[in-house]
């Protein structure tokens, strides 16, 4: 499929599932209640049941932003010869940024059960998780971009059509 | 004996801030002879200026105010904003920098609508992009001069006494407008390396402040907020997973049509200059970030501890601790860092909104430029500002509703609008001027009507995620549904490299 049609195949996927979301029973109070102490404050609430039916909707809605990302990339960095490479780093990118998020998941559903919470960098692992390896994964990409600068994003062959646009442009 | 020179410090720091702005205008001014500086900084910008100048843009004074209120108010929730950075800008990165600096080279462009007009060959892609692009300045603007009259306010009446927000209002708009005005976006990119490097600094310092602010350090306070409520020091925080979701989707993928970021891209010297940059903006950005989320659940903590009273408003838990946990000179260093976030992203909207109006609206309508263009995007910098400054003051004082409806125009509307037609467009030769048109008009409509409706969206999902997600859907069915267009030779040769 060529990454046009997929991008706006993902596109549809998203605004089905968040059409789907949307149509999954919901009650104010699961965003925030007022705290009964501190009125300046909003509590959470009960973790499992308020994500109770939406936690496997959410996280899919969640890995198939992942997966939009990636494509975003590749349709950025695709030239007339295909991606050059590539492609391999970035389903690499995507599968390390999909396994955070999904062990990000995981662990919430444990943090919900267990009685004490292991705590990673002063955090809860699962919060830990998405705080430090939300962002740094998809610093792969910028790796990507700043690394394989020349090979995927500008090439000398690239520079060189460069200076031609602009030779005749001005003439 | 330091605590006692507190408020002078602060002020002191404040002062010298401004003044070092009114210096870099008088210093801009004599390398600003044309528009093409004026708004472009006659593409002329080195790797670490736009570096720099990009992350600094992005943080705000809602980075510097609103985020700690956030992380205070809701615990973890607004993370979310922070971790799409990386994500984001490699996106931005990938999509748009290397193609609106090759439109700027091949076709002059020195705005984005101009780069529009250039892609989609469409004087009304040009009109609709610049109308998007000032409605949604206006609304920035507002916010921005209204932060910076309060804060302003706050550190005179420590010093000085009582004394009106209008009047500071007024006292911190004519420093933005002198350097905005006589250094346009030179001026304003090289005020952003002194912004920029004072706001790492002062976040850097401020998150080690704030890990001493308990006996036990980082892993007392989460126990205090975890004991209280579980779940907001989850990684949902208390807005939920689908709402946390929706920010993520809407700030990683609404990066990629920000104005002042993307714009930024155009004014490099050369096209392998912005090879460094990602590693520039992405970690200088994350290390201003660390102020965000270190004092929010630290003033989290003090107040469910009881070590400190509780806060009138979550917006006060910045100033709060910088008041009561920074030492004064930090203090100082903070606010100047305040009005630093706050200015470099005021003076870079107030320079688009200025092209948008001076330089596009005209071409689209006249379909030629005005004669002395200089002049009037200096003239079009001032009135914006003045306009932006009543809108400020009308929505403080008489509809708290009006500034939040223009805000709606912020982020979202950007993202929704410039998304589809800059990020996807310029790299996709089948989008057509007609899908580029409808995806502008739809983003502006979604996201004033969910403003205007108060609409309710479930799961409490951001209304710029809906907007974003059907302009993106209207974008390439139009597209897929028309006939591939015929592009400009030069156009196409563009789009190649």
């Amino acid at each position: 499929m060529k990454l046009d049609k997929a991008l706006f195949a993902l596109v549809l996927a998203l605004c089905v599932l968040v059409g789907a979301l949307m149509l999954v029973p919901d009650r104010p109070d699961y965003h925030g209640i007022t705290h009964p102490n501190f009125p300046s404050l909003l509590q959470g609430g009960p973790g499992a049941e308020r994500h109770a039916r939406v936690m496997g909707l959410g996280w899919a809605f969640g890995t198939l932003q992942l997966v939009f990302f990636a494509c975003l990339i590749a349709f950025g960095a695709k030239k007339k010869h295909g991606l050059r490479g590539l492609g391999k780093p970035l389903i690499f990118g995507l599968a390390l940024n999909t396994t955070v998020w999904t062990l990000c998941v995981l662990t919430y559903r444990i943090y919900l059960t267990e009685p004490t919470h292991m705590l990673l960098l002063g955090l809860p692992l699962s919060t830990a998780i998405m705080a430090y390896g939300m962002w740094l994964a998809p610093t792969t990409y910028t790796f990507l971009f700043v690394f394989g600068f020349k090979r995927w994003h500008l090439s000398d062959q690239d520079l060189a059509a460069y200076d031609r646009l602009i030779e005749s442009k001005q003439q | 004996m330091m605590e006692s020179l507190r408020n002078p410090i602060v002020l002191g720091s404040v002062a010298l801030y401004m003044a070092m702005c009114v210096g870099m205008g008088i210093w801009a001014l004599k390398r600003t002879k044309s528009t093409r500086d004026f708004f472009m900084a006659s593409r002329n910008l080195g790797m670490l200026v736009t570096g720099v100048a990009l992350f600094s843009s992005m943080m705000s004074g809602f980075g510097f105010v609103g985020g700690p209120g956030l992380v205070y108010l809701m615990g973890m929730s607004s993370v979310w904003m922070i971790a799409t950075v990386p994500a984001g800008w490699a996106i931005t990165d990938f999509m748009v920098a290397k193609r609106l600096r090759v439109f700027a080279g091949a076709f002059d462009t020195i705005s984005l609508p101009d780069a529009v007009a250039a892609r989609y060959g469409s004087e009304t892609s040009r009109l609709l992009t610049a109308v998007a692009l000032l409605l949604g300045v206006m609304g920035y603007l507002a916010t921005q001069i209204l932060a910076m009259a309060i804060v302003l306010q706050t550190i005179l009446q420590n010093s000085l006494g009582e004394i009106g927000l209008v009047t500071c209002a007024a006292i911190a708009c004519t420093v933005l407008v002198f350097y905005s005005v006589t250094g346009g976006i030179i001026a304003s990119v090289y005020t952003d390396i002194v912004q920029g490097t004072v706001m790492v600094v002062a976040g850097v310092l401020i998150f080690y402040t704030a890990l001493l602010a308990f006996e036990g350090g980082p892993n007392t306070a989460t126990a205090m907020i975890m004991n209280d409520d579980p779940e907001a020091i989850g990684p949902w925080g208390t807005l939920g997973m689908i709402g946390c979701l929706s920010w993520f989707f809407m700030f990683t993928v609404g990066s990629a049509g920000q104005p002042h970021i993307v714009t930024k891209g155009m004014m490099i010297r050369r096209l392998q200059d912005y090879q460094y940059i990602p590693l520039i903006s992405v970690f200088g950005y994350t290390l201003t970030a660390l102020l965000w989320v270190s004092i929010g659940l630290a003033m989290r903590a003090l107040v469910l501890q009881g070590a400190h009273p509780e806060l009138a408003t979550a917006d006060a838990a910045a100033p709060e601790f910088l008041q009561h946990y920074a030492h004064p000179i930090l203090a100082g260093l903070v606010f100047a860092a305040l009005f630093a976030a706050i200015m470099s992203t005021a003076d870079v909207f107030l320079n688009i909104g200025a092209a948008a109006a001076v330089h596009d609206i005209p071409r689209a309508i006249l379909r030629r430029p005005l004669a002395n263009e200089l002049f009037w995007a200096r003239a079009g910098t001032i009135v914006i500002a003045v306009v932006a400054l009543l809108f400020a003051m009308y929505s403080y004082y008489e509809n708290a509703r009006f500034v939040a409806l223009l805000g709606a125009f912020g982020w979202g509307t950007f993202g929704a609008a410039l998304v589809p037609v800059v990020a996807i467009g310029f790299n996709w030769k089948r989008a057509t001027p007609l899908a580029a048109n409808v995806a502008i008009v739809s983003s502006l409509l979604v996201n004033f009507g969910i403003e205007v409706f108060d609409v309710s969206i479930p799961h409490n999902i951001h209304g710029g995620t809906i907007s974003l997600l059907v302009s993106l859907l209207l974008f390439f069915w139009i597209s897929f549904a028309s006939t591939q267009p015929k592009l400009h030779p030069d156009v196409e040769a563009a789009m190649d490299i």
